[in-house]
């Protein structure tokens, strides 16, 4: 049994709001908070897939910076600004959860609804703060600090994922998904906020081709590709294989999802590696 | 005599025969220490003689009344009408059979085959450790028990598993997963080696994405989701 | 209903067990260990075996661990016997008493979750009437897993069955036994989810289908113990024993009547009345609250009756209370989780700080089919039918007598049901396959057609209601001479009522309609004997308590065997009550004689 949590007055009345909303009201009483939880994950993490088919290809408007150019002066609209920075909702959530699941499933971590509360305090700070560089557009980066430390925050999350869960009897390409998933927490979420703390560092062609030249920056982005894309695969998957029972349609999906996967690698890799 | 509610039920029902599914409404004036059990039988007694439901020892201790009201998956027998509606916070109720086998009739699903889920993790000692050596019962502190004992309490109701965010085709389910980390834990359990493969076969733990709805909808108050989590982490 | 009604499909097997409880699975997996690879049907009327009746037996199984320094078998069978009122049969007692802890072993070895002391052996708690020193001290012998000892033991045998193989078939009702010279060949089953027939074949068969009080008002027994296979056993010409023998269990929860284990008492729990006065002290002074539950519950009846019990307004019904607040927080947590629950749950009260509402409720049949210590089924007080075994609750061999002692039965179902597979084993050696049986029109098919073509005005309900009420006042805990004579009558038009009752469908697949008019048919049969049975013992013994003649009486030391073919055509027999310890002359020979029963 979990330890029972004080909830703060503030907690109660949001959680008394979101009660309310029609869908969200039937499954917190029939279900549970948890399991509407585990249902935003799942379509954090499709939005988040379809959003890096979408980024691969505008990046690779970048083979001719004109037309890249053209296309982020014709994204800058206020609605695909704003769609822009909704898009740390789904990332934030998904990346603090997935934290969660982490920490629940395989650091014996039961106090769920203490790390809730530090998820949803964090993600609403991110989500501000991502929020406040679009706003400013003016804080200057400091590329190489900046991304040594993120970088050796998202090591050592991989490693102490790896070294927990290596030697469960897990499947392989499970262990991968979680361990994945602990790199990218600070990897993405430092991703995110340096494209925005200028405009320029994320949407001019020129600023990113020139960061691009740099060879730590393009292994760090192809570690990132490839973790990224295993594990988008891998939760796909799982997905399916919840509605689909082992037979040939499994087969064949699980091939399509490698292929799809592997296709977007080959451009991504491409990508870096070329320009 | 004590209050009594005027409550609606619609039922989702399904003839054999017909093949035929529908909602049918029934009107009841029930009072508020009737269990759902009790509506359902003076529907019976009162209204429609054919409406099937199951039931068995009804005092939630068999499993075999589980049915979904509204939404939530449930034991009939142990859901007073008072607390169900303080807990639904309405009058009306829609009841509907549990999703995890093959309807024979309105809310009675064909459990028989549910089970065999349960059969496939071999919830017996596959290979018992040896005896004590003064020939009788092996030794088991009363700490090492209470870690896993709360999981022995399962019924097989399958509300868990009707709940659950992975669907049953192609998952072990909750209750049957947790059988499995039951032998498991247990001391006297030497088939380590088959238990693990139960445990981490493709229908098994991978299927399970700490949705904890089993654990909030379990009539017995197990907390499911924590033992799936023990099976991933692998501390048995 | 145009289509006649045929026997589908035929299937064969060694051993069809009837009733896949713990005492049929508990034979079904001796038979699976000692004849690996014996063909074993076993029928369930519920979903899964797991489900059976067992499954909700609470506080514990006895059984003397001969390492206890203070406790020995003669001990438990000297309480076994007292506690009958001294109507149990001796051999049958000692065979149990002795090999109850082998029992237990064996079901610790097979993946039983029993409770553990600190040194992590089995733990033990006491129980009413289970004494130290012939009748002095309170006895630590009943074994538990926590207040789920039923399912522990159900989970186990179902589980070993599953090893050995066994096929189940759920969610049927063997309908007739079947006979070819006098030897039982198996029986017709019904299938609900399909509605179909099927004759099994069998080399054995065992009847274990368990207990039969729902025709009470109160009740703390599950919807499908309505005595289907005694009257199996009676259609067949089979005699049936002591079922006026009815335990009443004193505490029911106030309303349904489920159960509140003995085990709250053998914790520590006490019985209070209006006044809050600790009563049972009045009635057994050394025993108290743990004394025999047939003394308790009339105890309990008493204190009502004379003003100084309760009225409960929501269930409309008298109580007393059962007093659980003293008792450590450790206990209500660990020791009695589920029991507290459901007084959380099913009454709205917390014993932990309430005092909790309960009233007798119809529990036990101690009576059944009458065996003898091997679990063959008796065709009189001597012969054996071939081919037929019987054990657990609905077979008598007799353990418990007029009166069970609480944790008795889960010792039996789990000794006598070894014994049973024991003796299957030992009858298959010699068995052929049974030829088909000689095809006679079958007596369901008669009962079915009648149920399916009733145009009658009567209601189901009201003709359940009535029964339910009719035992309850004039078949319960106190019985007369004319309480009996007129329950006799009204169940007579009971009956002939229950044959008119309209069906809401005549479909015969998932027909929940058809199945309880079966089975209210079986209860009525079931209760007809029991008052007989109670109106012919003329004497108050253990459970059965006669207030036209208050006192046991030498007269009726012997069990009542009725045979009844036909509704109401009656013939009584009588099966002596086995005194071999006392005629054996052993040590302490002369407790095992008639004696007084006081606590
Ligand atoms: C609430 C409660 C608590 C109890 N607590 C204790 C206790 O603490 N200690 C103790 O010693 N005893 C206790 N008892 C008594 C004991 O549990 C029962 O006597 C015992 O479980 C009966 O077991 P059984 O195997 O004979 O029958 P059951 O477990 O009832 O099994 C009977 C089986 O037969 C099947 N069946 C019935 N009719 C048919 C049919 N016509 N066709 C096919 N199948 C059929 C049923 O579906 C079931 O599977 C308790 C009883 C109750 C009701
Ligand atoms: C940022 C850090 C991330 C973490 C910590 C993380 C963690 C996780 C975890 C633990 C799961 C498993 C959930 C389960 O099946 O039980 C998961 C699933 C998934 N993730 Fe991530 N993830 C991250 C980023 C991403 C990204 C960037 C994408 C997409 C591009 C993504 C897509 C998915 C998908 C599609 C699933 C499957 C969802 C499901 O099974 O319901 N994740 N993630
Ligand atoms: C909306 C804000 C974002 C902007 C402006 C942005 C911008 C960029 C840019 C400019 C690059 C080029 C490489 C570099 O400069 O390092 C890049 C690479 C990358 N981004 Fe983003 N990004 C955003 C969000 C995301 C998100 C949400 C994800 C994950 C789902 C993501 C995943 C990646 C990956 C995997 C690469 C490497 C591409 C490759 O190897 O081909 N980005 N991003
Ligand atoms: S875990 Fe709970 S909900 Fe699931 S089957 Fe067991 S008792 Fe029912
Ligand atoms: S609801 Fe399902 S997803 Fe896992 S935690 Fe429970 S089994
Ligand atoms: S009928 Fe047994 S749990 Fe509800």
């Amino acid at each position: 049994m979990e330890k029972a949590l004080k909830i703060t007055k503030v907690e109660a009345s949001i959680i008394s709001l979101m009660g309310r909303l029609p869908i969200l009201s039937y499954y917190a009483t029939s279900r549970g908070w948890s399991f509407l939880i585990s249902w935003g994950h799942r379509l954090a993490g499709l939005t988040l897939v379809g959003y890096i088919f979408a980024h691969i290809y505008t990046l690779s408007l970048l083979f001719t910076p004109a037309t890249f150019d053209a296309d982020m002066k014709f994204l800058r609209t206020p609605v695909f600004t704003f769609l822009e920075w909704a898009l740390a909702i789904p990332l934030i959530f998904h990346s603090l959860n997935g934290g969660r699941l982490v920490l629940y499933e395989l650091f014996h971590v039961r106090e769920d609804e203490i790390v809730i509360r530090w998820m949803v305090a964090l993600g609403l700070m991110y989500v501000l703060v991502v929020g406040s560089f679009f706003i400013e557009e003016s804080a200057q980066p400091s590329v190489a600090p900046f991304w040594s430390v993120t970088v050796a925050i998202s090591l050592i999350a991989l490693l102490l994922v790896f070294i927990k869960i290596w030697r469960t009897g897990n499947s392989i390409l499970w262990k991968l998904q979680r361990i994945t998933g602990a790199f990218m927490i600070p990897a993405l979420l430092g991703h995110m906020l340096f494209m925005h703390m200028n405009y320029l560092t994320g949407h001019d062609s020129k600023t990113i081709l020139l960061r691009i030249q740099n060879p730590y920056i393009k292994g760090m982005d192809l570690v990132f590709i490839i973790l990224l894309l295993f594990h988008a695969g891998y939760g796909i998957f799982s997905i399916i294989t919840d509605y689909i029972s082992q037979g040939p349609v499994l087969k064949s999906l699980t091939f399509l999802v490698i292929a799809i996967m592997s296709i977007s690698a080959y451009f991504g890799i491409r990508l870096i590696v070329a320009l | 005599m004590s209050t009594s509610y005027t409550i609606t039920l619609d039922i989702n029902r399904y003839d054999p025969d017909t093949k035929l599914s529908w909602v049918q409404t029934y009107r009841v004036e029930a009072s508020a220490i009737l269990r759902f059990v009790d509506v359902l039988r003076k529907i019976n007694d009162e209204q429609d003689p054919t409406l099937a439901w199951s039931s068995s020892c009804e005092h939630a201790q068999c499993g075999s009344c589980g049915v979904i009201v509204n939404g939530k998956p449930l034991l009939a027998c142990e859901l007073l009408v008072k607390d169900g509606v303080g807990q639904f916070k309405t009058h009306t109720f829609k009841l509907k059979p549990l999703t995890i086998a093959p309807v024979l009739r309105d809310l009675v699903v064909d459990l028989e085959k549910a089970y065999d889920r349960v059969h496939k993790v071999r919830p017996w000692l596959i290979k018992p450790a040896s005896p004590h050596p003064d020939g009788d019962e092996y030794r088991i502190s009363p700490k090492t028990l209470e870690t896993y004992s709360e999981a022995t309490r399962c019924i097989n109701c399958f509300c868990c598993a009707a709940a659950c965010i992975s669907t049953h085709h192609h998952f072990l389910g909750p209750n049957a997963s947790m059988a499995n980390m039951v032998r498991l834990m247990d001391p006297r359990e030497m088939a380590r080696g088959e238990r693990m493969d139960i445990l981490y076969r493709e229908d098994g733990v991978y299927r399970c994405h700490t949705a904890k709805a089993c654990s909030f909808v379990c009539p017995k108050d197990i907390d499911v989701s924590h033992f799936l989590a023990l099976g991933k982490e692998g501390r048995f | 209903m145009g289509a006649a009604l045929t026997v589908d499909s035929t299937l064969r097997c060694d051993v069809l067990i009837i009733g896949a409880g713990g005492a049929g699975l508990r034979a079904a997996a001796q038979i699976g260990e000692r004849r690996p690879g014996t063909r074993i049907i076993a029928l369930t009327k519920v979903s899964s075996p797991q489900k059976s009746h067992t499954t909700t037996a609470q506080g514990g199984m006895a059984a003397v661990d001969p390492k206890d320094p203070m406790d020995r078998p003669i001990f438990h069978t000297f309480d076994t016997w007292k506690g009958s009122d001294c109507s149990a049969d001796q051999n049958v007692i000692k065979k149990v008493c002795d090999i109850g802890w082998e029992e237990v072993v064996w079901l610790e070895r097979h993946g039983m979750h029993f409770s553990r002391t600190e040194e992590g052996r089995i733990a033990k708690r006491p129980f009413g009437g289970h004494m130290l020193d012939f009748g002095e001290r309170m006895a630590f012998r009943a074994c538990y897993e926590a207040d789920r000892t039923g399912k522990g033991i159900m989970d186990t045998v179902w589980a070993e069955s599953l090893k050995y193989g066994v096929d189940f078939i759920g969610q049927c009702v063997a309908t007739e036994l079947l006979f070819r010279d006098g030897q039982c060949i198996g029986a017709i089953i019904f299938r609900y989810p399909e509605g179909k027939f099927l004759a099994i074949l069998a080399k054995a068969t065992i009847i274990a289908t368990g207990g039969n009080t729902r025709m009470y008002l109160v009740s703390s027994n599950c919807r499908g113990n309505t005595g289907d296979a005694l009257v199996l056993a009676l259609q067949a010409g089979l005699p049936v024993m002591d079922l006026e023998a009815v335990q009443f269990h004193p505490t029911g929860m106030v309303g349904p009547g489920i159960l509140a284990s003995e085990a709250l008492r053998g914790e520590g729990a006490i019985l209070r009345n209006k006044d809050e006065e600790p009563f049972m002290e009045r009635y057994a002074p050394t025993a108290k609250d743990l004394a025999p539950r047939d003394l308790i519950s009339r105890a309990i009846i008493q204190e009502i009756r004379e003003g100084r019990g309760l009225f409960h307004q929501d269930h409309n019904a008298h109580h007393v209370w059962l007093d659980l607040r003293h008792l450590p927080k450790e206990v209500h947590e660990k020791k009695i989780q589920e029991v507290c629950s459901f007084f959380k749950r099913f009454v709205g009260v917390d014993p932990e700080k309430d005092l909790c509402p309960v009233a007798p409720t119809a529990h036990y049949q101690m009576g059944g089919i009458p065996t003898n210590e091997f679990g063959e089924v008796q065709s009189d007080s001597q012969g054996i039918v071939p081919g037929l075994f019987a054990c657990g609750e609905v077979a008598a061999a007799s353990l418990h007598g007029l009166n069970r002692l609480g944790t008795n039965s889960l010792l039996e179902l789990i000794t006598m049901g070894r014994v049973t597979g024991e003796r299957v084993v030992e009858y298959l050696k010699d068995a052929t396959d049974p030829e088909e049986p000689p095809g006679s029109r079958l007596i369901v098919f008669d009962q079915f057609s009648t149920y399916l073509n009733a145009q009658g005005k009567e209601k189901y309900a009201q003709v359940r209601d009535s029964l339910r009420n009719l035992m309850m006042e004039k078949v319960g805990i106190f019985r007369t001479e004319k309480s009996l004579v007129e329950a006799i009558e009204v169940l007579t038009e009971l009956r002939e009522m229950a044959t008119h009752i309209p069906l809401g469908t005549t479909s015969l697949k998932a027909n929940q309609d058809l199945w309880q008019i079966w089975e209210l048919n079986n209860l009525i049969t079931v209760s007809m004997v029991i008052a007989q049975g109670a109106l012919a013992r003329k004497e108050s013994r253990g459970a059965h308590f006669r207030e036209d003649y208050p006192e046991r009486s030498d007269g009726f030391n012997y069990h009542t065997l009725v045979y009844m073919p036909q509704f109401n055509e009656v013939t009584f027999g009588k099966r002596p009550i086995d005194m071999s310890i006392f005629e054996a002359k052993g040590e302490h020979y002369e407790l095992f004689d008639y004696i007084v029963r006081e606590y």
